[in-house]
C-alpha cells in the first residue's frame, strides 16, 4: 500500500511538473515579442518633432545676448 | 488509508488526460501565435474542411470547365510560337491562364524560346501585363529579360514606356538581391539596436538635464548683463565692483552649456543614423564622420570659450559658435530627411519582398488550375500604391534643400504622401492575404530577389 501511495503521488508530482514545463515553454514566445518591442523604429513624426532644429535656433538667439558689449 | 483508491483515482485521471490535454494546449499555441504565413496554411486547410459540401458540389462542374480550358490551351500551344519548343517547356506554358498564354502565342517562336527559361511564377508575372509591354520584353537578350522578369509589376510597367536603351540603362542601374520580409541596408542584431537605443534615451534625459543648467546660467548671465548697463551709471556702487570680470565668467559658463547642449543634439543624431537600420553602411558612416567632424568644432570653439579671459576673446569665440549652428543646422535637417525617407524606402523593400511571394503564391495556384483573377487585380493596386510611394520619395529628395524652410516643408508633405501610399498598401495587403487564403493557398516561403537601384 506504501509503495502505490508513492507511486500516486510520483505520478502526480510528474503530471505538476509536465504542467510547470509547458507553461514556461509558453511564455517563451511572449518574451521574445517583448523584445522586439522594446526595439521598435520611431516614427518619421517622432524623429522630426525629437530632432527638430528649432531648439538650434533658440540657442542661435540666445548667444546672441551673450556678446558682451 | 481509506483515501487511498480516491488518489490513485485521481493519478489513474490525470495520467489519462494529461496527453490530451497537452496534445490540445499544442495545437492552440499554434495557432495562438501565427506567423503571417502560418496563418495562411492554417486557415487555408480550415476552410478546406469547414465548406466541404460546398465545395463538392462546385467541384461537379468544375471537371467540364477545367477540361474546356485545357483544350483551349492546347489549341494555343499547338501555335507555331511554341513550335520550337520540347514538351516539358510546353507545360510550363501551359500552365499559364489562357488570356496569358494567349499573349505569349503571338510572340516570334525566337522570343517564346528565350522566355521557356524563366522562373514559372517570373514567366507568369511577365506575362500578366499589356500585349505590347511583353512583346516589348521579348525583344531583349536573355540576360535582360530574366532580370526584367524579376521586378516588381509596376517597374516592369514603368520599364515598358521606355526604349530599348533606356531599358538597358536602367536594367545596368538595377541590381538583384534576394531578401524576404526582414530585409535590411544595413542589419544590426538586437544587441546593437537595444543598446543604439539606450544610448539615445540616456542622451535624451542629458539633454533634459542641460536644458534647465542651461536655462539656469542663461538667466544669470542676463541679469549680470542688465547691472552691467546699471553700473555704467553709477559706476561707484558697491554692487558694481569686478562686475566686468563677472558678466565674462556668468557669460562664459552659459555660453559653455550651450556648446554643450549643441553636442548632445549632435550626439542624438547620430545615434538616430547609427541606430538605422534603412540607410546603407556606406551613408551612416558618411553621415556619421560629417557630425563627428562638427562635433569636434564644437569642442574646440568650447575649448576657446573656457580659455577666454577678456571679453574680446569671449565674444569671438561665441560668436564662431553662432556661426556654426548654421551648418549644424543643415547636417541636422539632412539627417532628418535621410533617416525618414530611408525608412520609408525600407518599408517599399519589405513590401516588394511580398508582392514577389505574393505572385509566386498566385503562381502555385494557377497552377492547379484555381482561377486567381480578383486577387491578380488587387495585387496590382497594391504595386502601384507601392510604386506611387516610390514616386513620392522620388518627389521629396528633389524638392529637399537643407537651407530653405519651405523646401524642407515641402518635401516632408511629400514623404507623408509616400507613407500614406505604403499605409494604404499594407490595407491592401490584408485582402489578399485574405483572397489567397479563401482561395486555400500558401504564402511562398522562399526568399524573393527584388531590385535596387543605384542610388538607392
Amino acid at each position: 500500500m506504501m509503495k502505490l501511495r508513492l507511486l500516486a503521488t510520483a505520478g502526480i508530482l510528474a503530471a505538476v511538473l509536465l504542467l510547470v514545463g509547458c507553461t514556461a515553454e509558453e511564455a517563451m514566445p511572449d518574451t521574445a515579442a517583448g523584445e522586439a518591442a522594446a526595439v521598435t523604429e520611431p516614427t518619421a513624426e517622432q524623429i522630426e518633432s525629437d530632432l527638430g532644429t528649432s531648439q538650434i535656433d533658440e540657442i542661435g538667439s540666445d548667444l546672441d545676448s551673450l556678446i558682451l558689449e | 488509508m481509506r483515501k487511498m483508491p480516491l488518489i490513485l483515482l485521481l493519478a489513474a485521471v490525470l495520467v489519462l488526460i494529461l496527453p490530451s490535454a497537452l496534445a490540445e494546449g499544442g495545437n492552440s499555441d499554434d495557432s495562438a501565435v501565427p506567423g503571417p504565413e502560418d496563418k495562411l496554411t492554417t486557415a487555408g486547410k480550415d476552410m478546406r474542411n469547414k465548406d466541404l459540401g460546398v465545395e463538392a458540389k462546385a467541384k461537379a462542374n468544375v471537371p467540364a470547365e477545367r477540361r474546356e480550358i485545357a483544350a483551349d490551351k492546347k489549341e494555343i500551344i499547338n501555335k507555331e510560337a511554341f513550335s520550337k519548343l520540347r514538351e516539358d517547356a510546353k507545360a510550363k506554358f501551359e500552365k499559364l491562364r489562357p488570356e496569358m498564354l494567349e499573349q505569349v502565342s503571338s510572340l516570334k517562336a525566337e522570343n517564346v524560346e528565350k522566355l521557356k527559361d524563366l522562373k514559372q511564377d517570373r514567366l507568369r508575372a511577365i506575362s500578366s501585363g499589356e500585349p505590347e509591354r511583353l512583346k516589348k520584353f521579348a525583344e531583349l537578350n536573355r540576360e535582360g529579360l530574366e532580370k526584367i522578369s524579376k521586378l516588381g509589376r509596376a517597374r516592369m510597367n514603368e520599364l515598358a514606356n521606355l526604349t530599348p536603351k533606356e531599358i538597358e540603362a536602367r536594367l545596368n542601374k538595377t541590381r538583384l538581391v534576394e531578401a524576404d520580409e526582414s530585409f535590411r541596408f544595413r542589419p544590426l542584431t538586437l544587441e546593437q539596436t537595444k543598446r543604439s537605443e539606450k544610448a539615445y534615451e540616456q542622451l535624451k534625459e542629458n539633454e533634459e538635464k542641460l536644458k534647465e543648467m542651461y536655462e539656469e546660467r542663461l538667466q544669470k548671465a542676463n541679469e549680470t548683463m542688465e547691472r552691467v548697463v546699471e553700473c555704467r551709471k553709477n559706476p561707484s556702487d558697491e554692487a558694481c565692483s569686478n562686475i566686468a570680470e563677472k558678466a565674462i565668467n556668468a557669460s562664459k559658463d552659459a555660453a559653455l552649456k550651450a556648446a554643450e547642449r549643441i553636442t548632445t543634439y549632435l550626439e542624438k543624431l547620430k545615434e538616430r543614423v547609427n541606430g538605422s537600420q534603412d540607410l546603407t553602411e556606406e551613408e551612416a558612416a558618411s553621415r556619421i564622420a560629417k557630425i563627428d567632424a562638427i562635433i569636434s568644432k564644437v569642442e574646440s570653439i568650447s575649448a576657446e570659450i573656457a580659455a577666454a579671459t577678456t571679453k574680446e576673446e569671449l565674444n569671438a569665440a561665441v560668436k564662431r559658435l553662432k556661426e556654426a549652428l548654421k551648418a549644424i543646422k543643415s547636417e541636422g535637417e539632412y539627417d532628418i530627411h535621410r533617416i525618414t525617407l530611408a525608412r520609408a524606402n525600407g518599408i517599399i523593400k519589405r513590401m516588394e519582398v511580398i508582392e514577389k511571394k505574393a505572385d509566386c503564391s498566385l503562381s502555385s495556384l494557377e497552377e492547379t488550375g484555381t482561377d486567381t483573377g480578383s486577387i491578380d487585380a488587387r495585387l496590382d493596386e497594391y504595386a502601384s500604391l507601392i510604386a506611387k510611394a516610390k514616386e513620392k520619395i522620388g518627389e521629396a529628395k528633389d524638392a529637399f534643400n537643407p537651407d530653405d524652410k519651405a523646401a524642407i516643408e515641402k518635401s516632408r508633405a511629400l514623404a507623408k504622401e509616400a507613407r500614406d501610399s505604403v499605409q494604404a498598401a499594407q490595407e491592401k495587403l490584408n485582402e489578399i492575404r485574405k483572397g489567397i487564403r479563401d482561395l486555400g493557398g500558401e504564402i511562398c516561403t522562399q526568399k524573393q530577389e527584388i531590385e535596387i537601384e543605384d542610388g538607392e
